[in-house]
C-alpha cells in the first residue's frame, strides 16, 4: 500500500498497482524503494485526487502507454473518441475538468490527460472564437487591429 | 480558479492537437496563448485547393503568410497544392502567388511531403526542390521537359513517388531515378501515365526490392498481366492496385506475394452486359487474384473491387473471398456490384473484424439490407457507393434510412452517402 498526502493534507491509502498508474508516483517509489514514507502531492487537492484515483482504480491492470518511436505527430490517428466509461467519468463541471487535466499532467497519467484534453477539444469543435472565449471565460488579449491581422493571415485555413 | 486561461502550455498544445480544419483556425484568434499553441499545427500542412483559388487574391494564401513570417516555415511538414490561381483572361499564374510559393518551398527545411497536381504548375518550382533535403514523399503531375525531368533526380531521400500523369521524358528517367533510390523507395503510384510501358515498368521494379506499395491505375499501355508478372521482383509487396483493361485475361502464373494486405482492382468490362440472365459476369481476374491470395495465405485487410458496368456478383465469388480472408478483412469496397442478401449476411457473419463496408445501399430494400448486416458486431462505417446513373431520380439515402441502419446494426457509428455523413451521436 502507498500513502498519498494531498495539498489540503488529506491522506489516501492506495494499492501500489493503482497508484502506479501515475508515472510520477511510480518513479518516486522506484527511487525511494520499499518505504512507509507518505508521498506528498502538493499540487493536487483531495477532491481532485479522489476523482483521479477513481480513474486509476477503473483502469488498473491495463498496459501503460509506451513511447513508440514510430508514433509521431503525422502518423498518429487524431481521434477524439472517448470510451463510454471515460465519458461518464469526465462529465464534471468545468473547474473540475481543468483540475483533472492539470493533475493528470503533474502526476503523468497520459491516458487521463488525453481524455481530459479530448473532452475540451470536443467542447471547442464547431464554435466561433467568441463562443470559445465565453464558454471558458477567456479574456481576449488581442487589440482589434491584431485580431484583424491574425484573421487575415490565417483565413486560408478557414475552409480546408 | 483553474480555467482554460491558465492551463499550462503543454496541456493547451495537447488540446489543440485534437482539433483540425476550421476549428484550428477558430482557436488562433481566441487569445495569445491559444494562437501560440495552434500555429505550429495550423502551419504543419499548407494547402491550396479550389476554395482557396476562388477566394484568391482577396484572401491571401498560406504561402503569402509564410513569406511575411518566415519563422513559420520550420513548422511546415506538408504542402498540398490542388490548384493554382491564374490571372484572369490569361494563362499566367499570379506572380505574387508563385513568388510566395517558391520562397516558402526554399525555407521549408522540414518538408516531408509535397503534392502538386495541377498540370504545368511544377516546372517553376523545380529549382526550389533542391533545398528540400527532408522530402520523403511526392505526388506530382510531371509533364516536364527532359532537363526539367532530370532535376527530379536530385531528390534522393524519397520513400514514395506518385505520378498523376507524366511526359515521356519523365518516364524515360524512371529507371535511373528508381536505381538511385533503390532500397529507400517503398511506394510507387502511376495514375493515367500514358507513356508508361512494359520495359520501363520491368526495369523500375527490378530496382526496388523493398517496394511495399505499387499502384498502376489507368495507364493504357500497360496490361494487368504484365504488371502481375513483373511483381517477381517485389516479393515484399503489401499493397497493390491495378487497372485490368481486359478482365478475361489472366496470367499463367505469378510469384507469391505472401505479405499482401491491401488489394484494389479497377476492372474494365469491355463489352457491356446484356440483361440480368443469371450468367456470371464477374471478371476472371478477380477469381484469379482471390485464388492466389488464398493460396499464399495473404493477411488481406482491405479489398476494393470496381467494375465499369454494373454486374451481379455470384455468391460463389463472395464465398471465395470469405473462405480466403474472412478472418483478416477489416475493409471491403465493392463498386458497381450487386449481390444477394444471403451473401451479404455471410459477409456480416463471417468477417468478424469488418469495420468498413462500401457498397451500394438499396433504399427500397433498406429493411432487408439492414437486417442482413445486423449479424455484424464490428461494422462501424457504411459507405453508400450507389452509382448516380442507376438511381434514375430515386432518392439517395435519407435520415430515416440511416436511422433504420443504425438501429439494426448495433456497432454502426457512421454512414456516408454522396458527401453526406451521419453519425450515431447526431441521430440518437
Amino acid at each position: 500500500m502507498v500513502l498519498l498526502v494531498t495539498s489540503d493534507n488529506e491522506q489516501f491509502v492506495v494499492e501500489k498497482e493503482v497508484a502506479e498508474r501515475s508515472v510520477l508516483i511510480k518513479n518516486m517509489l522506484e527511487d525511494v524503494g520499499e518505504s512507509d514514507q507518505p508521498i506528498p502531492l502538493p499540487n493536487v487537492s483531495s477532491s481532485v485526487l479522489k476523482k483521479v484515483l477513481e480513474y486509476c482504480e477503473h483502469h488498473r491492470g491495463e498496459p501503460l502507454p509506451t513511447t513508440d518511436p514510430t508514433d509521431n505527430e503525422d502518423t498518429r490517428k487524431r481521434t477524439t473518441d472517448i470510451s463510454e466509461w471515460d465519458q461518464k467519468f469526465i462529465t464534471v463541471d468545468q473547474e473540475m475538468l481543468f483540475e483533472i487535466i492539470l493533475a493528470a499532467n503533474y502526476l503523468d497519467i497520459k491516458p487521463l490527460l488525453d481524455v481530459g484534453c479530448k473532452t475540451v477539444a470536443n467542447m471547442i469543435k464547431g464554435k466561433t472564437p467568441e463562443e470559445i472565449r465565453k464558454l471558458f471565460n477567456i479574456v481576449n488579449d488581442f487589440t482589434p487591429e491584431e485580431e484583424a491581422q491574425i484573421k487575415k493571415e490565417n483565413e486560408w485555413a478557414e475552409d480546408r | 480558479m483553474v480555467s482554460a486561461d491558465n492551463l499550462n502550455f503543454d496541456c493547451l498544445e495537447l488540446i489543440v492537437s485534437y482539433l483540425a480544419g476550421p476549428d484550428l483556425y477558430s482557436v488562433t484568434h481566441v487569445s495569445r496563448s491559444f494562437l501560440t499553441a495552434a500555429l505550429p499545427l495550423l502551419y504543419r500542412t499548407l494547402s491550396f485547393n479550389l476554395g482557396n483559388g476562388k477566394r484568391y487574391p482577396k484572401v491571401m494564401s498560406a504561402f503569402d503568410t509564410v513569406k511575411l513570417h518566415p519563422g513559420l516555415a520550420v513548422h511546415v511538414h506538408h504542402i498540398d497544392i490542388r490548384m493554382v490561381p491564374m490571372v484572369p483572361m490569361s494563362i499566367k499564374m499570379y506572380p505574387q502567388f508563385l513568388s510566395s510559393l517558391i520562397q516558402t518551398l526554399e525555407r521549408c527545411v522540414n518538408l516531408k511531403s509535397l503534392t502538386c497536381t495541377p498540370k504545368d504548375a511544377l516546372p517553376p518550382l523545380l529549382a526550389a526542390l533542391d533545398s528540400l533535403t527532408s522530402l520523403e514523399k511526392i505526388r506530382i503531375n510531371a509533364h516536364l521537359t527532359a532537363d526539367q525531368g532530370n532535376s527530379l533526380l536530385s531528390l534522393k531521400k524519397l520513400k514514395s513517388i506518385s505520378l498523376d500523369g507524366a511526359s515521356w521524358n519523365v518516364v524515360d528517367i524512371l529507371p535511373q531515378w528508381t536505381l538511385n533510390l533503390n532500397t529507400l523507395l517503398t511506394c510507387l503510384t502511376f495514375s493515367t501515365v500514358q507513356e508508361l510501358n512494359e520495359p520501363v515498368l520491368r526495369s523500375i521494379l527490378q530496382n526496388l526490392p523493398n517496394l511495399r506499395g505499387l499502384h498502376v491505375v489507368a495507364c493504357p499501355k500497360i496490361e494487368h498481366v504484365t504488371i502481375l508478372q513483373s511483381l517477381v521482383h517485389t516479393p515484399r509487396l503489401e499493397s497493390l492496385s491495378f487497372t485490368a483493361w481486359d478482365t478475361r485475361t489472366i496470367p499463367h502464373d505469378m510469384s507469391p506475394l505472401p505479405h499482401l494486405r491491401h488489394l484494389a482492382i479497377d476492372s474494365n468490362m469491355g463489352s457491356p452486359p446484356v440483361g440480368d440472365d443469371g450468367f456470371d459476369r464477374s471478371p476472371q481476374i478477380w477469381h484469379f487474384m482471390l485464388a492466389k491470395t488464398r493460396a499464399w495465405s495473404c493477411p488481406l485487410s482491405s479489398i476494393m473491387l470496381k467494375i465499369s458496368d454494373k454486374i451481379t456478383i455470384p455468391s460463389s465469388l463472395v464465398n471465395e473471398l470469405l473462405d480466403g480472408h474472412a478472418g483478416t478483412l477489416t475493409s471491403i469496397t465493392l463498386i458497381s456490384c450487386e449481390f444477394d442478401m444471403v451473401s451479404l449476411r455471410s459477409v456480416a457473419l463471417r468477417c468478424t473484424d469488418l469495420e468498413k463496408f462500401a457498397v451500394r445501399v438499396p433504399t427500397r430494400d433498406i429493411d432487408v439490407f439492414a437486417d442482413s448486416l445486423s449479424y455484424s458486431h464490428s461494422l462501424r462505417l457504411l459507405h453508400d457507393v450507389t452509382e448516380t446513373h442507376v438511381t434514375h431520380g430515386a432518392p439517395f439515402l435519407n435520415t430515416s434510412n440511416v436511422r433504420i441502419l443504425m438501429e439494426l446494426i448495433s456497432s454502426l457509428t457512421k454512414v456516408i452517402s454522396y458527401g453526406r455523413t451521419w453519425t450515431v451521436s447526431f441521430l440518437f
